[in-house]
């Protein structure tokens, strides 16, 4: 399925729920719930964290589903948003990342925590911009997850990677061009 | 500002990556620049495609049932999300040690300031308000830990003032899992050492005979630490968690003057 015509669903999904259609909430939790659930793990670091976080979002799509805006922007980009506002907030009130990465990547790590057949996002579109992602170099890759899944500003970045702004700051501009080129079609 | 950097700004933003107030600027350019606005848009969908990268990972099928209740309780106000964790727990979330480790930190708060009421002879209320805080956050660093692991719920927690009238400030929490035969302790305002000294923790039971030894350790230039310990022998029933000051690598009994000490809650 082209990513026009899930959007075009997702969001006649979104006008639904805002009617209090709870069918047309089931059917997009199990559209979203395994790539927000794995998103929210991979910056939370923790399973557990992670499920309140989902739970807090579906929460939100089923009052805000009205306000969804098609003008602003696609509904799963609406839903990441919301998730990724979540989860930063969440790792910054609480401040223990490190100790939640090992949770995460004992979890990720474990077979069963795998995702298995049930996402009904496209797996092809997933697994195009892991690649995407992957052939970025490293420093480009680095700099872009830490802003993303890190929630740290480019002068954080800059002083974490101890870094002129200047280069992190290009970076960025370039991976996330590079991004836009790999991922067109998807993005 | 050259297109480059209006570029780089776009990146960022679209990031998340750019300080408030950097980000509010550049939002009043994207208003008058819709060539920008359009590349802006564009690293917008990008960025949010990135959500794809992360790692495969399945919600536990529960939790979906757990959401369709949530949906169900009435419009959200400052006392539903306990509700629908409650929905939660039931359904076999893991809230548990959340919604324990908050009861603790609130049940561990209000005893402390009680007992600082009673103990009012000995400070001001100022000091006292202060190591309360200082307490909780150290409470609060331990249960984090434990937290990580789901042991909230298995818990018991000590505090431990200070015996030495030269280190009043001195202070301890003691997180312990009799389950698991393990535990942290938070210190923090403890003298430092000279090398030839450490401190040594004990974990009493009253009905079993002599303290037990689990381990030693030192402070920092702070007088902080934060450290895990195991008791060498099993301890059916911990009332009380002591340390004393002892000669380099500790001793089998105590023998040093007791420095911190308090009862399990």
């Amino acid at each position: 399925m082209l990513a026009e015509d899930s959007a075009r669903i997702e969001a006649q999904l979104l006008e639904r729920i805002a009617s209090g259609d709870r069918e047309a909430f089931a059917a997009l939790y199990d559209r979203y719930s395994g790539p927000l659930f794995s998103f929210a793990i991979r910056i939370v670091g923790s399973p557990s964290e992670a499920e309140d976080i989902l739970q807090d979002v579906f929460v939100q799509i089923w009052e805000k589903a009205g306000q969804f805006d098609g003008s602003q922007g696609k509904p799963f980009s609406w839903s990441v948003a919301m998730t990724r506002n979540k989860a930063i907030d969440r790792i910054r009130s609480l401040q223990r990342r490190s100790r939640l990465i090992d949770e995460a990547t004992k979890a990720v790590e474990s077979p069963v925590a795998q995702m298995e057949a049930g996402n009904e996002l496209n797996t092809d579109e997933a697994n195009r911009v892991r690649s995407a992602v992957n052939s970025l170099p490293e420093e480009q890759r680095r700099a872009i997850e830490m802003a993303f899944f890190g929630g740290k500003t480019h002068i954080e970045i800059a002083a974490i990677l101890q870094e002129p702004l200047g280069t992190v700051k290009a970076r960025i501009r370039r991976g996330m061009f590079r991004l836009r080129e790999e991922l067109e079609g998807i993005a | 500002m050259t297109r480059e950097e209006l570029q780089e700004l776009a990146s960022l933003h679209a990031l998340g990556a750019l300080p408030p107030e950097e980000a509010r600027a550049f939002e009043e350019q994207l208003r008058s620049d819709p060539e920008l606005r359009a590349l802006h848009e564009e690293l917008r969908d990008v960025t949010n495609a990135l959500a794809l990268s992360a790692p495969p990972v399945a919600p536990p099928p529960a939790l979906k049932a757990r959401i369709l209740a949530a949906i169900d309780k009435p419009a959200p106000d400052k006392i539903i999300p306990l509700t629908q964790h409650q929905a939660g727990r039931q359904a076999g979330s893991n809230f548990i040690p959340w919604a324990v480790a908050a009861c603790l930190v609130i049940l561990v708060t209000i005893v402390f300031l009680n007992n600082t009421a009673l103990r009012a002879r000995l400070h001001d209320l100022a000091a006292e308000q202060d190591k309360s805080k200082q307490q909780t956050a150290m409470l609060q660093s331990a249960l984090d830990e434990l937290r990580a692991k789901d042991r909230v719920s298995q818990v018991r927690i000590a505090m431990l003032g200070s015996l030495l009238e030269s280190s009043p400030k001195a202070v301890a929490v003691s997180v312990w899992d009799a389950e698991k035969q393990d535990g942290v302790l938070v210190v923090q305002n403890l003298a430092p050492l000279p090398a030839d000294k450490d401190y040594q923790l004990w974990v009493i039971d009253p009905k079993q005979g002599g303290p037990v030894d689990a381990g030693v350790f030192t402070v920092d230039d702070k007088g902080t630490v934060h450290f895990r310990f195991k008791p060498r022998s099993n301890v059916n029933a911990a009332g009380t968690f002591a340390v004393t000051l002892e000669k380099k690598g500790g001793v089998p009994a105590p023998e040093g003057k007791m420095v911190l000490a308090g009862n399990l809650l």
